[in-house]
């Protein structure tokens, strides 16, 4: 079996000669959950447009399953992918399950998956509610009910959790985590670096069509570490020390005269690594 | 391979969908109204006559059908079914199939309502009939894809009923002879007459072959603007 399941490589992409996406190259695995992060702008959505055979490209090459994007277009193979999109619509005057039931028969479902997918999004009960009357939270659920139907092998979100408040995205992470467990490969794009980090294996930022940075959040918070050490006072101050003499000597003074409160490692966040690395703030 | 029960699934989709449209149930049933007052008394001997018919055509097939379109673009939920297993025919199909069956229904209800003296030849009037069905949806199906909203639909969609609904009317307001002339090749007008010339026993070969044209040239530039328009 391939592993890769998506193999990027020096792709350019061009809106009426604007450049949208600048030689990029990069490769999924089986089973990851990858995150694009980038400000407005910067290339997403197009990516996902690229991955999903919505939009061509000038030059490089882009492969799904080991194949060329275009056996996309190929019903068969379409089947094998799930993707919600920046402003992927319901119907909103039919009830959630008229919505589902549509879809069922589209991909050849039996009816009986509807149930399960809405205990799935944690939306048991609500399928006799007409779309329109829901929160935004749950249509966002209902949306990746309707994405995840067919148990694809390979899911593309697109912010999935924006505009969404805490509790509708912590559920929506939960629901992720737990496809993610399940095989489920996951390509999502966000401009939220706290996503990136609790949800992804590996994030690459992207910034103006081009990929300034990817890697496991953890690895590139450790390498953009200056080592230096935060601590906390029982006064509320906080002090920085570098891993150093003199750094070893301020910590043995402050445990000395009882005042410290706690120790911290000085990780940069996915954020401050996207400032430092493109001059430029996620938002 | 086109699955009939994709197609269905899409149809069953906009059923229930048109079921919770107030606008778009009280546009259908347009057309009653025009039966009721153009009510013919005696045989109008003029192509005025199908008038009631060629309006549910424009009203039905044409803005029903650019209003079905244009709304799932609108919502977004265009998208979802081009990313689905469905394929192009499948789409242009189960999106058509509606507004096809409504017409269909109001097309007949019409000619009731309004004592429409309709050819003996049922079968080459229902032919005829269905051609130009096919080209109004098929207008409507363009001016649904060019559309951004339901609301532009309208305005986009004017023109179009004065052009190709109402040429019997405007005619009457032209004096140019080479517009008139060019305006009897419309669809509407070739559909009038030839129904009209078969009530009266005349040759039927040349309308039915402008309005095969009319059916050619439509649908290919629609499947044309749907390649460019579909991921808008
Ligand atoms: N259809 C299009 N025609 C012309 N330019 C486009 C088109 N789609 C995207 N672009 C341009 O390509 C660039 C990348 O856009 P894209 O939508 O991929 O950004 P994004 O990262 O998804 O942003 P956001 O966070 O706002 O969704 C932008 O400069 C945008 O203006
Ligand atoms: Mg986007």
């Amino acid at each position: 079996m391939m592993s890769e399941i998506i193999e990027v490589s020096n792709v350019r992409k061009d809106f009426d000669g604007k450049r949208a996406l600048d030689d990029l190259s990069f490769s999924i695995q089986a089973g990851e959950t990858f995150g694009f992060l980038g400000p407005s702008g910067s290339g997403k959505t197009t990516t996902i447009k690229l991955l999903t055979a919505q939009e061509g490209y000038q030059s490089g090459s882009v492969q799904v399953f080991g194949n060329a994007v275009e056996a996309l277009k190929d019903p068969k193979q379409m089947k094998r992918i799930g993707v919600l999109t920046d402003n992927t619509g319901l119907y909103e005057r039919l009830t959630v399950d008229a919505n589902l039931k549509l879809y069922c028969n589209l991909y050849g479902l039996s009816y009986s998956r509807i149930a399960e997918v809405l205990h799935e999004v944690g939306l048991t009960g609500e399928e006799s509610k007409v779309v329109s009357k829901l929160s935004k939270g749950m249509k966002q659920r209902v949306t990746l009910a309707r994405t995840i139907l067919h148990k694809p092998e390979l899911l593309f979100l697109d912010e999935p959790t924006s505009a969404l408040d805490p509790v509708s995205t912590e559920r929506i992470h939960c629901i992720l985590r737990t496809l993610n467990e399940e095989g489920t490969t996951v390509f999502l794009t966000t401009h939220d670096m706290y996503e990136a980090e609790r949800i992804c294996d590996r994030v690459a930022f992207l910034n103006k069509g081009k990929i300034q940075l990817q890697g496991p959040p953890r690895t590139l918070r450790v390498n953009h570490s200056d080592s230096s050490i935060l601590l906390l006072l029982k006064d509320g101050r906080e002090q920085l020390v570098g891993q150093n003499p003199e750094g070893a000597e301020r910590i043995r003074e402050v445990i000395a005269s009882q005042q410290l409160a706690s120790v911290h490692s000085n990780e940069p966040t996915l954020g401050d690594i996207f400032a430092r690395v493109t001059g430029k703030e996620l938002f | 391979m086109t699955s009939i029960r994709r197609i269905q699934a899409v149809f069953m989709k906009d059923y229930r969908d048109l079921l919770k449209n107030a606008y778009m149930l009280s546009t259908a049933i347009v057309p009653l109204f025009f039966a009721f007052m153009l009510n013919q008394e005696g045989e109008i001997e003029t192509t005025a006559a199908f008038l009631p018919i060629i309006l549910s055509m424009v009203i039905v097939g044409s803005f029903i059908q650019a209003g079905v379109i244009a709304e799932e673009k609108e919502k977004n939920t265009l998208r979802g079914l081009l990313l689905s297993p469905l394929n192009t025919t499948e789409i242009f199909i189960g999106k058509s199939l509606l507004s096809t069956v409504l017409s269909i229904m109001m097309i007949v209800a019409v000619i009731f309502i309004g004592n429409i003296s309709m050819p003996d030849q049922t079968l080459l009037a229902a032919a005829a009939t269905l051609i130009s069905l096919a080209v109004f949806i098929s207008l409507g199906t363009i001016v649904g894809l060019v559309s951004r909203t339901v609301m532009e639909t309208s305005v986009i969609g004017i023109p179009v009923l004065f052009i190709f609904g109402m040429g019997e009317i405007i005619q009457t307001m032209i004096e140019s002879e080479l517009v008139i002339d060019v305006m009897g090749y419309l669809p509407d007008q070739q559909y009038g007459q030839l129904l009209l010339n078969l009530r009266e026993g005349q040759a039927v070969g040349e309308p039915f072959f402008v309005l095969s044209m009319w059916v050619v040239v439509s649908v290919g530039l629609t499947i044309l603007i749907y390649k460019k328009r579909r991921f808008d």
